[in-house]
């Protein structure tokens, strides 16, 4: 079960809409506006088929059951609503890609959300080496896309999480140390 | 010489004379330097071994552990293997074999008041009343426990966080949802925890509570709030980072039989980050008001709301990384003052009162944790050490200015210390000293699980095992010849001597491996360890001491052990009619003459089994 969920939401071009979703995912996202869409690259053929969602209702199934990762495409007519319900049912630790035609937008756990508007150049390539360096899943092979480092709040994450990891189980093993002690060692009276 | 009409002994653990003479030195100890001013101080104080439970005992009994029967922190149950993990914590009153002063002076009509003493729980007066002392601190169960295990009235303290910790329970913030009355702010968020109560003598069942954090402002996240529901209206308490709430009081309820008990706790919340990621909030153990208390009427006499314990001082929490050393003296204030407020409550319901016995734990607790720190060669680091040091003594000193202005002039105050310490140095393996001579199987353990072994830890990843090993080093001071009739024995009664001579041999010859000097100071049979009051039937067969440099702060060697500027010995005051003023006692006396010089200085009942002296020389009228 993860810990970070991640989800990469494939959807039209978003100049087109606006409503509360969008305006939500503009205002506090980090959005590439100089995007070249294409094939997002990085998984292997079976973690792909295992990512990918039907339908709005059976990604946020998956979210809730602690997928890793959830790929869902969000057509025209329900992508207002559908992302706004998005936005509103993924918990604090779930980020969020939002691929268009138009633009690339990361928005949730891990992302710089006062980013606002990034004009480095990004590609679809970019999407899951990127999302790799917050969430839980696997990229396959050696992907050929940049980490888009401006659009994390920590580019160090990853490490911070290790070093928090390699604290608490320094922590754990004193606590086994303490109750595992022979006579001659150190003692407490506690 | 018998002119006190009442009698009064404060026992404060492990301080340590020299230690404690810098700081009166200093000026900041205004009621220990009073007690010299007005009293006679025992300059060389000492008692052996060097350990809590053998120590309180000879204070109430007057008699050796030879002959009290508690001779270690750790107590031999008859019939078990001889391994130190098969021992249990030696508290309680049940184990000690001579009579206590309050039991006597009980049995002849007196009244006696017993408040948070190691060695006294359960209580067989018929007149006095007693406050669990059953371990170190008050309300506090440990007899027959292994390990470190105790029980708690109610429940010891734990942590909720984001990070892992051994005590604690994780939690993950979500977006807050359904919440009522939310205060103002933005950025809210929650988690629900279902936290259960652990150590408890009584099982409590586990109470669902919610955590709601938020930005009070614009920079991030900065208040939180811990509530039995999703209504802020209900928030026990809102705190920011590194504050403490005020006391909570509210039912638990005990799971065997669904009644409830009142408790107080207190939270700290120690880490709050701006994105609510990291959080970390430390809940005090849960202090109950019924079950300690002997007879449980007397209770009602102490106002237990608004006061927690404080168990052990945060001291498990501070190696666990969960605490800070500054709330460390936070909670050794809080211990003082349910401390203080109990004996002084009882004393002031018992104005009658002929003996009162108590004992506070705060300094041995902060010794152990910072003692290499107060002696460090590290400038910086000494002088942290030093300046927490200094607190913690500040607090015992305030405890002892309530406890003074408490009892009536005519009393004859004592005050004591069990042992000392000195900073911990190399220690000595002594399984690896016993196998060196042949005489012990200490091997790694034998595994490829990385979970079954843990490099640092011998305890751990070391296994004696006893049916392959002539000799058994148990609790702090002894070996055992591993005889036949252990379960595991394997020395037959006719080589029980040449094993033990091999035992005292290889102690002393042994070379510690970082030093290449010899740390055992002395290695004898047991009953000759009789001349120094141990050699007792809780007495190993060999009974060894090291030198100080070589000990884990105390328990290990002889009470004129001295290092930097600590030393084993024991602080001893008496202050009261007929005692000499500002006078200091040149000769060294043990704990033992404590029990025999109240008795002389008051014509009080002497117990069975006293051994110690008269200090005839602190009294005024002596010569």
């Amino acid at each position: 079960m993860a810990d970070i969920k991640t989800i990469v939401v494939r959807v039209p071009e978003i100049r087109e809409f606006s409503g509360p979703g969008c305006d939500e995912l503009l205002k506090n996202g980090a959005v590439f506006s100089d995007y070249r869409d294409g094939e997002i690259a990085g998984l292997s053929d079976a973690d792909a088929g295992r990512a990918r969602a039907e339908n709005l209702e059976t990604a946020l199934a998956r979210l809730k059951d602690g997928r890793d990762l959830v790929l869902l495409r969000l057509e025209r007519p329900v992508f207002e609503a559908g992302l706004l319900e998005l936005l509103e049912k993924s918990d604090r630790r779930t980020i969020l890609a939002v691929v268009s035609p138009d633009r690339l937008v990361f928005y949730g756990f891990g992302v710089a959300n006062k980013a606002g508007v990034i004009r480095d150049p990004a590609a679809a390539a970019d999407v899951l080496p990127t999302l790799a360096m917050v969430g839980e899943f696997f990229l396959e092979g050696s992907p050929a896309g940049r980490v888009l480092y401006r659009a994390l709040k920590n580019p160090n994450f990853k490490q911070v999480q290790i070093e928090k990891l390699k604290a608490a189980l320094g922590r754990l093993e004193k606590m086994l140390k303490r109750e595992n002690r022979e006579p001659w060692d150190k003692h407490d009276c506690a | 010489m018998a002119t006190a009409k009442k009698v009064a002994l404060l026992g404060f653990d492990c301080a340590i004379p020299t230690r404690l003479e810098a700081l009166i030195l200093e000026g900041v100890l205004p009621n220990f330097l009073r007690l010299k001013r007005e009293g006679s101080t025992i300059a060389e104080g000492y008692n052996l071994p060097t350990v809590t439970p053998p120590s309180w005992a000879t204070i109430a009994t007057g008699a050796y552990p030879r002959t009290h029967g508690v001779e270690d922190y750790y107590y031999y149950v008859e019939g078990r293997s001889l391994e130190h993990k098969k021992t249990v914590q030696g508290f309680g009153g049940s184990i000690v074999r001579a009579e206590t002063v309050w039991d006597r002076w009980d049995r002849a009509g007196k009244k006696c008041l017993v408040v948070n003493y190691p060695m006294s729980w359960p209580s067989k007066m018929k007149n006095g009343v007693m406050l669990m002392g059953q371990g170190m601190s008050p309300a506090e169960f440990r007899f027959m426990e292994p390990g470190n295990a105790h029980r708690e009235f109610l429940a010891a303290e734990s942590v909720l966080s984001t990070e892992v910790f051994a005590q604690g329970l994780r939690v993950v913030f979500d977006k807050a949802r359904g919440w009522e009355s939310l205060p103002k702010g933005g950025e809210f968020v929650e988690f629900a925890a279902d936290v259960s109560f652990r150590e408890s003598v009584w099982p409590l069942k586990s109470r669902r509570w919610f955590g709601l954090a938020w930005a009070s402002g614009d920079d991030g996240v900065d208040r939180f709030a811990l509530c039995p529901e999703r209504d802020y209206d209900k928030a026990f308490f809102t705190l920011e980072k590194g504050r403490w709430s005020d006391p909570v009081e509210l039912d638990f309820e005990v799971a065997e039989d669904g009644r409830l008990e009142k408790g107080v706790f207190r939270a700290k919340l120690m880490e709050l980050s701006d994105d609510a990621e990291t959080f970390t909030l430390y809940l005090s153990g849960v202090s109950g008001r019924t079950g300690f208390v002997d007879p449980p009427e007397a209770a009602g006499a102490i106002d237990f709301s608004g006061r927690i314990v404080a168990n052990d001082i945060g001291l498990v929490s501070l190696l666990g990384g969960v605490i800070d050393p500054e709330t460390v003296v936070e909670l050794a204030g809080f211990h003082s003052d349910w401390l203080a407020n109990a004996a002084t409550s009882l004393l002031r319901a018992n104005p009658d009162f002929d003996l009162f016995y108590s004992h506070a734990h705060n300094i041995d607790w902060f010794y152990h944790a910072f003692l290499s720190d107060v002696e460090s060669p590290d400038p910086a680091v000494r002088a942290r050490g030093r300046d927490l040091e200094r607190r913690i003594y500040q607090i015992e000193d305030a405890y002892l200015g309530r406890l003074l202005d408490a009892l009536p002039e005519e009393t004859l105050v004592v005050v004591c210390s069990d042992h000392g310490a000195t900073a911990a140095g190399p220690v000595l393996n002594t399984a690896e000293a016993l196998k060196a001579a042949g005489l012990c199987s200490y091997e790694k353990k034998k595994s490829d699980n990385y979970w079954d072994i843990y490099e640092e830890s011998e305890g751990f990843d070391y296994v004696l095992d006893v049916g392959k090993s002539l000799a058994v080093p148990q609790k702090y001071m002894f070996v055992y010849v591993n005889l036949e009739k252990y379960p595991g024995g394997i020395v037959k009664d006719e080589d029980y001597e040449s094993v033990r001579d091999r035992i005292i041999d290889a102690l002393l010859d042994y070379r510690h491996p970082e030093t290449g000097r010899r740390p055992v100071l002395l290695a004898v049979r047991k009953e000759d360890a009789k001349v120094f009051g141990m050699g007792g039937a809780q007495s190993g067969d060999v009974v060894y001491a090291l030198k100080p440099e070589y000990m884990a702060e105390h328990g290990y060697g002889f009470p004129t052990g001295a290092t930097g500027s600590c030393t084993l010995r024991n602080i001893l005051y008496f202050k009261g009619p007929n005692v000499r003023k500002n006078y200091v006692y040149p000769r060294p006396r043990w704990l033992a003459d404590i029990v025999p010089t109240i008795c002389a200085a008051t014509g009080g009942p002497l117990p069975a089994d006293v051994e110690g002296a008269v200090i005839y020389q602190i009294f005024e009228d002596f010569e």
